[in-house]
């Protein structure tokens, strides 16, 4: 998906912004975030900054679209819709009578997807019943709503940035609020964690599917990217997309949806990072009363599905009433894997700028191309991921032409040593960018939450540091070599109908 | 040393809320939890004029080792000749790629990139923008190639060229996305008429030489025509006399602009579909509205925050998306310019529910206008945007390029001090008589890209529909481009 794809490599890039020149500041980080596990295991982060009074919070469980089984393709997103609905409290105005007319809503509803499924030839006159009952008990259940009082309440307090975002790898939640609301925060996020209520089920349902629509089927991009994925693996979650194939989509069923978060949304599996103009021991006192209590539960065993060496290339092509532009990918281990670190530096030599290699060749001088940008790390961080390349060609330039200079390109990697100007132009760069995220409280909660999350440790932002350091014109060479091959990557292109 | 006396640019309050509950108590709702009120003076920046007229506003941050100035330059494509739109977008992006009588195209990039600098030019619709960004250590040195960039670009020929072709093919390219599609007609029939409404062709963008750059940029980019913002890690005295050396060879000189005509609000009822073959209709919908600088602004933001621009909890959304699954993306926005404004309300929709989408934002809408809004919704929209108004001081970058803006715009200097008033101030009569004013859902703009012949209802049932063909631009553009090579390589 578009919009979370650019989420994911924002994050990946971010894995090596270390800072050596302003050394200070590393310290200064590690010095500065406080970490807290309470009883139950839920993580806390905090950091301190007083520029304005506000602060902001990003709440994340480790659990995203990589721990469906196929079935239910789209659950992790939709129950992440789900839970701005409400609780037992929040948005209803009387939940024991609401309930009951929710229990009726869900005996139609399934009854309604169970003959669509399965085909049966259900009698037309019984099936309009069906669905003139559940809009009856949709406009009854109206009574009892309070739409959407969640955003209402951060919205009335100041709250920006109320949002959430589903990844292959990760859920989080996310607001910024004026800093005398940290309680309105703590008050909301521990009911949503305990006692949700998924009503409008079936019209949020509804809306993701817009929202596929929006982001896939209506997108030339989007449907070239899902092709992408879908071939780049065979065996790993990671083939599938996020938000879900249409035909499981819009099946998916409140109960599935309920018990994904029961198994998923333990305070042993969160991590909650807090940035800006707070004091850490009040704080503190206030999680340890809301969440404290969550009992923590076990969780599933870690997914065992490995995707196979690829035995030769592979390629795709996707039809559509759009210009012509294609992906390239190539297997790779990911974090810790020192390699990993190699292709972050690869990654700016290639793409980073004007001064990179494919701006200069592709782009300058060639002129082949509009653009050429690459991404290490999709399309998560748990598992090993990809290396890709993004490429648009410029008329009458074709695909194929762009791909032979590429991999010509690809080639000099394996070949030649890149410059010690080059090198030291990337880390000098990536020093810069750990800086400039330093400016922001939403930046710094997201990053903490996500590291922590995805790696089990946010030094792992610092440590970052020595790691890219030492990465030499070798080793560049040798991970090219290993890696960047033709049996190894797949290809995936959009081309005019 | 002088002592830095920090003024603030204005008190900012965060309502308390209705203290129904002892704070501390968990076993209170969260819509009636009340909150110790909150004051906060954000810095304000110091405004310096330059000995050639330049403005600054500066102010110092000690947290981060780093150094960002921003620029706003009173110029845009609505300058444009007729026959060369596209010229300021090429002319901004040219200044950057195109080297300077000192450097090198390559020389900027690598000695800039090398030291994890950036500088950019852009220049949009009604504002161009410059910007540089350095660590501490490299004040200097970021200060020499921006101002070589803003003062004495090169506009290199081949950059030139390359900038040009990179255009086409984004021409080539547009019709791919339906939103793009959609946003852009838009637009087009809008202003139809005003320089604002001009897209850019294969014909416009070949017509353009590096002459008219070196004019463009001669005509606007001059010391007394922009304004910057400046802030990070320096001590303000040494930075304000850097930047009088580093711009003393830059002689203030008059600035003549013809202005660009306003657009027209001519409210018409008129139906424009452009045919793509997607499972999802994208709908635009709305017209002129009132601007930045009228009393009726206040009011105005508040309905739209109401009706659609307010998220889940506006009446576009909660109706469509949230009640009815029939989008992910449907709102409105509103945006007040300083001489006028623009509405309109976006809905994206499968094919089969493309007719009832538009039927219900129609019927919202006239319902607004014709009934108002509620005392509740009034209240939430009010304390919303209040509340919210704090985030607009997070960084010391923000507060410059506020007072920027402020001064950009000629809006008064209390302008953000009286904001969160004139907000407070809106009554509901206020929101009865403007939505009367100026919605105008019978007399809007309709704009709608998808499949036609799945669609639940005719369009034509909505009034006249206007065809929009969307070019495909293969052959003819192709030609263009060769003939074009030719004549370049004669030179």
């Amino acid at each position: 998906m578009k919009s979370k794809r650019k989420c994911i490599a924002v994050f990946v890039l971010s894995i090596f912004f270390l800072m050596i020149s302003s050394g200070t500041w590393a310290v200064s980080l590690k010095e500065r975030v406080k970490e807290f596990t309470l009883e139950n295991g839920m993580k806390v982060l905090m950091l301190e900054r007083h520029f304005s009074p506000t602060v902001s919070f990003y709440m994340s469980f480790k659990v995203g679209a990589v721990d469906e089984h196929p079935m239910i393709s789209g659950t992790a997103h939709l129950l992440e819709h789900m839970l701005f609905k409400g609780t037992e409290t929040l948005g209803t105005k009387n939940y024991t009578e609401e309930k009951k007319i929710l229990d009726e809503i869900d005996r139609i509803a399934v009854k309604i997807d169970t003959d669509r499924i399965t085909g049966k030839k259900a009698d037309e006159k019984e099936t309009r019943k069906l669905k003139t009952d559940l809009a009856k008990l949709q406009e009854k259940h109206k009574k009892y709503v309070i739409k959407d009082e969640i955003d209402s309440i951060y919205s009335r307090n100041g709250g920006v940035g109320f949002n959430a975002s589903t990844g292959y790898d990760i859920t989080r939640y996310k607001v910024s609020l004026p800093s005398n609301r940290v309680e309105l925060w703590a008050k909301i996020e521990a009911d949503r964690m305990q006692n949700p209520v998924l009503r409008e089920f079936y019209s949020e349902r509804d809306v993701v599917m817009e929202e596929r629509r929006q982001r896939i089927d209506a997108t030339p991009e989007g449907r070239l990217f899902e092709n992408f994925m879908a071939h780049s693996f065979m065996v790993h979650p990671y083939r599938r997309p996020i938000i879900g194939w249409d035909s499981v989509l819009q099946f998916l069923n409140k109960n599935d949806t309920e018990k994904f978060f029961r198994t998923f949304y333990a305070p042993n599996n969160t991590v909650v990072a807090i940035v800006g103009d707070i004091d850490t021991a009040k704080v503190l006192n206030l999680i340890k009363r809301y969440f404290e209590d969550i009992p923590p539960q076990p969780l599933p065993p870690p997914i065992w599905l490995k995707e196979p060496e690829q035995q030769g290339e592979r390629r795709v092509v996707v039809r559509s009433d759009a210009n012509p532009r294609m992906i390239i990918g190539y297997h790779k281990p990911t974090v810790p894997d020192y390699e990993d670190y190699v292709f972050d530096v690869i990654d700016g030599i290639l793409s980073r700028g004007r001064t990179s290699r494919f701006y200069k060749r592709l782009i300058e001088k060639e002129k082949m191309a509009v653009s050429v940008e690459t991404v290490n790390g999709y399309p998560g961080a748990r598992f090993p991921n990809l290396f890709s390349i993004f490429a648009t060609p410029r008329h009458p330039h074709t695909n194929v032409e762009l791909e032979e200079v590429i991999y010509g390109e690809i080639d000099r990697l394996k070949k030649e040593p890149v410059t010690e100007r080059e090198l030291r132009r990337i880390k000098n760069q990536l020093q810069a960018d750990f800086v400039r995220r330093l400016k922001s409280n939403a930046g710094l909660a997201s990053m903490l939450s996500y590291y922590q999350t995805v790696t089990g440790d946010w030094r792992y932002i610092e440590d970052q540091l020595e790691i890219i350091e030492r990465v030499t014109p070798e080793d560049i060479m040798k991970v090219a070599g290993k890696y960047l091959t033709q049996k190894n990557r797949t290809v995936a292109q959009l081309m005019k109908e | 040393m002088r002592k830095v006396i920090i003024l603030s640019l204005f008190m900012m309050v965060v309502t308390g809320g209705v203290p129904h509950h002892i704070y501390g108590d968990m076993s209170g709702h969260p819509r009636d939890m009340s909150f110790t009120p909150l004051t906060f003076a954000p810095p304000k920046g110091d405004r310096i004029t330059l000995n050639n007229g330049m403005v600054l506003y500066v102010l110092e941050d000690q947290e981060l080792p780093l150094f960002n100035l921003s620029a706003v330059i009173r110029t845009g494509s609505i300058y444009d000749p007729t026959e060369r739109v596209g010229l300021a977008q090429l002319t901004g992006k040219v200044m950057r790629t195109g080297g300077t009588k000192l450097m090198e195209p390559d020389e900027i990039n690598d000695q800039l990139e090398y030291i994890a600098g950036s500088v950019e030019i852009g220049i949009g619709r009604e504002s161009g923008s410059a910007s540089l960004s350095v660590m501490k250590k490299d004040i200097d040195f970021g200060l020499k190639i921006f101002s070589d960039i803003l003062m004495n670009p090169r506009f290199d020929q081949s950059k030139l060229d390359l900038a040009k072709k990179q255009k086409i093919e984004a021409i080539r390219r547009r019709n791919d996305n339906p939103s793009d599609i959609a946003f852009r007609e838009f637009r087009r029939v809008l202003y139809k008429g005003n320089p604002r409404g001009r897209i850019s062709t294969f014909e416009s963008i070949n017509a353009i030489t590096r002459q008219d750059l070196i004019e463009f940029h001669d005509k606007f980019f001059r010391p007394g025509n922009m304004l910057f913002a400046v802030s990070g890690d320096f001590k303000k005295d040494v930075i304000i006399k850097k930047l009088e050396q580093t711009f003393q060879g830059w002689r203030k000189s008059p600035v003549s602009i013809t202005e660009a005509p306003l657009p027209e609000y001519s409210l018409k009822r008129s139906i424009h579909y452009a045919f793509k073959d997607v499972s999802q209709s994208t709908i635009v919908l709305g017209h002129l509205a009132v601007s930045k600088t009228d009393p009726d602004y206040y009011p105005f933001t508040v309905l739209n925050f109401i009706l659609g621009g307010g998220g889940f909890n506006s009446r576009l959304t909660s109706e469509i998306r949230s009640n009815r699954g029939l989008a992910y993306s449907v709102g409105s926005f509103y945006r007040g310019d300083v001489e006028y404004g623009v509405f309109a309300a976006i809905c994206m929709t499968k094919s089969s529910t493309t007719y009832q989408a538009i039927s219900l934002i129609e019927k919202i809408i006239t319902e607004t206008k014709e009934n108002g809004v509620t005392e509740e919704e009034l209240t939430w929209a009010k304390e919303s945007i209040i509340n919210k108004f704090i985030f607009t001081f997070t960084s010391s970058a923000s507060v410059v390029n506020q007072q920027m803006w402020l001064e950009y715009d000629k809006l008064p200097d209390d302008y953000l001090q009286k904001y969160q008033e004139n907000v407070s101030l809106v009554t509901h009569e206020d929101i009865r008589r403007v939505a009367k004013k100026y919605l105008h859902p019978d007399k809007s703009l309709f704009v709608i890209v998808g499949n036609g012949e799945a669609f639940d209802k005719p369009l034509s049932l909505l009034g006249e529909v206007t065809e929009i063909e969307l070019k495909n631009t293969d052959e003819s553009e192709a030609e263009v481009e060769i003939r074009n090579r030719k004549s370049t390589s004669d030179k």
